[in-house]
């Protein structure tokens, strides 16, 4: 898709993954759980699935749990918590994802203790989670690479003040992290990282929509939104989308070949931008150890503005706050980093993916060049 | 002559005097106009207009047709009969049927003899119909003077039987009162402004100044609902689209930053007036409220008056917000104002409005801008869309 640079909110499903969803469908159209031949079949290629999702991931196979997108992974980890008896106190890091942080309310509605972290330009200080730690803590959320800025968090130190204070206290901490913008865009280490849980979506890695996963380590640690069959270890009821899942271990299969070169080519693009949103006196809002795959700069139009403006040259990126006098709902990620309410209202996101080619690159600088120019 | 039989009653019109008959046409004009897909008659009797449609007509959209008709009181679905007592008696059986009181309570009969050749007297009447209701409803009480249920029967012409009565708009016949053109921006306030002048009878086009990429397509999307939501109130209305946005850009380029309001709505005024010029419009409607923003102070309303020879007229200019947002609840734009696309992008609202703008200072500033060019330009590149009094939208003739 030409220049497309919004691939942090989806990306257009690969070739491969398109055939692999069709052959999918085609190949095994029976239920998983049936035990009659065509079931069994199904079956066994639901776990061919997962065997391939966890040995690429470095994670076992009883981790992976298939959900219908991140956001369901999510809510099964927090809506875990609104069941509990005894509420405590929760770490949610204030850059998360809406998905994370619709729940802050009705946390708060059934008595939970949810401390926001700060996060200047998108980070998230692990001596912050260190001093907001307390023997009631059950969960601390912080996700791996921000959606809005591509920051990405120092995960491992964040799990090893979590592991430390748990010495102390007579409980395990849930340390949970949406993954979604890490999945084959960094060097994810699931296993090393030290997190318990974390969400992934398959459609930002050119996988279908309506398939996601959860990670987690320990399958006491959470309770199922839906029992049903019995699906998923017990976790995740409901017939599984098969075709889909396929399709996600497939899209994975190929997102992870010569992944590190992909990530080294998209990190030159990237900078490529980054230099000439400078040169031209723009800012950068996206700074520090940040995914290559995401950029965001503030110009001095509205954010909306400016994305229609490049959509008429031709140019899909993201707007993040609308162009209003009215406050939006909730707070804006950009602002929450630390950089000024102005700056949030102008700024804008250019994504980027494995197939982004170079010319499309400097289109868009041209683009952007001559947008500034005329302002 | 079709089947389905409406009753109407006319509020001020019946006391006009030598010109009420000019009102009456254009009232029943509006009506068959709004509802000639059912080949609408109206044919009028002393103090009421009775319309006639075909039988499939739909009773919502006959509903919703009539109660958005300015120069009605009141309406009912009626039946019509032979003047015979017998025939009255059987009539009202048919309206009892389809049109069913409740089990508890109490009703009434509200006779009206109009025609005195009439054997039975109203009082008369009434008792027969009372009978017929008693009989089919005993739980029921009779109650003259706070019924629940009313059974009207009016001898005329013919004899009429009705149920439900009704609440139409009140007000003025549209297009008895001349033509204006509104600034319709996508907030709340234009469209109960459109209505308030329509109610005495103005025929309202509607005029909405788009700043894209500055403002969205999706405001424009948003515009054209809210036109055609005040359509049928209007008796359809044309919405004529003006690109303003190189209007916009030069305003900010050159104006002072705390004028930049104060000259873009003297701009709106001029352009207004030359589309209102060319279309004969003898008025400019404008939503504005006395002191609910900057640019609706005394002075600043006094400054972009002076824009325009034309007379200004805002229909809401006492009103408080509260009651302006409960109009519109009323006549269903409120949920469409509050969308949340912006008619003007913040770029062009200044930090600090000047609120007490010298007209005579003001008018010099306005006028070395030199807008002449910029508002032909945009007038010639103007979009024009039609709603019907149904509020569909149709492709416009211009």
């Amino acid at each position: 898709m030409l220049n497309y640079f919004d691939h942090a909110a989806t990306s257009p499903m690969s070739a491969k993954a398109i055939e692999s969803y069709v052959r999918a469908a085609h190949d095994f159209p029976l239920n998983p759980s049936s035990i009659h031949t065509g079931g069994i079949l199904a079956h066994k290629a639901l776990e061919e699935a997962r065997k391939k999702v966890s040995s690429i991931l470095g994670i076992r196979e009883d981790e992976v749990i298939f959900t219908s997108g991140a956001t369901e992974a999510i809510s099964m980890v927090f809506s875990s918590l609104l069941w509990q008896k005894n509420p405590g106190r929760v770490l949610i890091s204030r850059v998360e994802h809406d998905a994370v942080k619709s729940f802050i309310p009705l946390l708060k509605e059934k008595g939970w203790d949810v401390v926001t972290l700060r996060a200047k330009k998108g980070f998230v200080n692990p001596e912050d989670v260190r001093n907001a730690l307390n023997e009631n803590t059950r969960l601390v959320s912080v996700m791996n690479v921000n959606n809005v800025n591509g920051a990405i968090e120092d995960i491992p130190a964040i799990a090893s003040v979590i592991r430390e204070y748990e010495k102390s206290i007579k409980h395990k901490i849930l340390f949970f992290s949406d993954s979604v913008q890490a999945l084959a865009k960094t060097d994810l280490d699931l296993d090393g990282s030290g997190v318990d849980a974390a969400s992934f979506s398959a459609h930002k890695i050119k996988g279908p929509r309506g398939v996601g996963m959860l990670y987690l380590r320990n399958r006491n640690a959470i309770r199922p939104l839906a029992g049903a069959g019995g699906q998923e270890g017990g976790l995740r009821g409901g017939t599984e989308n098969l075709a889909s899942i396929i399709s996600f271990a497939s899209a994975l299969e190929d997102a992870y070949e010569k992944r590190e070169e992909k990530e080294e080519r998209v990190r030159k693009l990237s900078e490529r931008i980054k230099e000439s949103i400078l040169e031209t006196g723009l800012e950068l809002n996206s700074e520090g150890n940040v995914s290559p795959y995401i950029i965001n700069i503030s110009t001095p139009l509205p954010s909306e503005v400016f994305t229609r403006m490049l959509d008429d040259r031709g140019f899909a990126i993201s707007s993040g706050s609308a162009c209003s006098n009215n406050a939006k709902k909730g707070e804006n990620i950009i602002e929450a980093m630390g950089y000024g309410n102005k700056r949030a209202r102008s700024s804008v996101r250019i994504s980027l993916s494995d197939e982004t080619e170079e010319d499309e690159v400097d289109a868009l600088i041209k683009a952007i060049k001559e947008i500034t120019r005329g302002i | 002559m079709g089947s389905k039989l409406y009753l109407i009653k006319e509020g001020e019109i019946s006391l006009k005097g030598g010109n009420r008959g000019l009102f009456e046409k254009r009232l029943r004009h509006n009506i068959k106009d709004k509802l000639k897909k059912w080949n609408a008659n109206v044919e009028k009797q002393k103090g009421r207009l009775y319309l006639h449609l075909d039988e499939n007509a739909d009773d919502d959209v006959v509903r919703k047709a009539l109660s958005s008709t300015f120069g009605i009181t009141g309406f009912a679905r009626a039946y019509e009969t032979e003047k015979d007592i017998e025939m009255i008696v059987e009539t009202a059986k048919k309206v009892l049927k389809e049109n069913p009181f409740g089990k508890k309570g109490s009703f009434k009969i509200e006779a009206r003899r109009e025609d005195k050749s009439f054997p039975l007297s109203s009082y008369e009447i009434s008792l027969r119909l009372a009978d017929t209701v008693h009989e089919m409803y005993p739980s029921l009480d009779v109650d003259l003077k706070h019924p629940d249920y009313t059974l009207h029967v009016e001898i005329r012409k013919k004899a009429y039987l009705y149920t439900d009565d009704e609440k139409g708009p009140g007000g003025l016949p549209v297009q008895t009162a001349g033509r204006g053109m509104l600034l319709l921006s996508g907030g709340i306030d234009s469209p109960v402004a459109a209505i308030r002048a329509a109610k005495r009878g103005m025929k309202i086009d509607c005029i909405y100044f788009h700043a894209y990429p500055y403002t969205s397509d999706l405001a424009l999307e948003k515009v054209k609902k809210l036109a055609s939501l005040i359509a049928p109130y209007l008796g359809g209305t044309r919405l004529y689209v003006v690109p303003f946005t190189d209007g916009q850009l030069r305003i900010k380029k050159l104006s002072y930053p705390d004028e930049t309001t104060l000259m873009f709505r003297a701009s709106m005024m001029q352009t207004a007036e030359k589309i209102a010029k060319e279309r004969r419009a003898s008025a400019i409607v404008t939503g504005e409220a006395l002191s609910q923003v900057a640019s609706q102070t005394l002075d600043a309303m006094s400054f972009t008056d002076s824009m325009t020879e034309m007379l200004v007229i805002r229909p809401l200019v006492g009103m408080d917000k509260e009651e302006i947002i409960k109009t519109a609840k009323e006549i269903g734009t409120y949920e469409t104002s509050i969308l949340p696309y912006e008619d003007c992008c913040v770029i062009f609202s200044p930090k600090h409005p000047v609120t007490h703008p010298d007209k005579a200072e003001s008018r010099k500033h306005y006028d070395a801008l030199e807008m002449d060019e910029e508002i032909d330009k945009a007038i010639a590149n103007m979009d024009t869309y039609y709603f019907n009094p149904l509020g569909e939208e149709e492709i416009s003739e211009v």
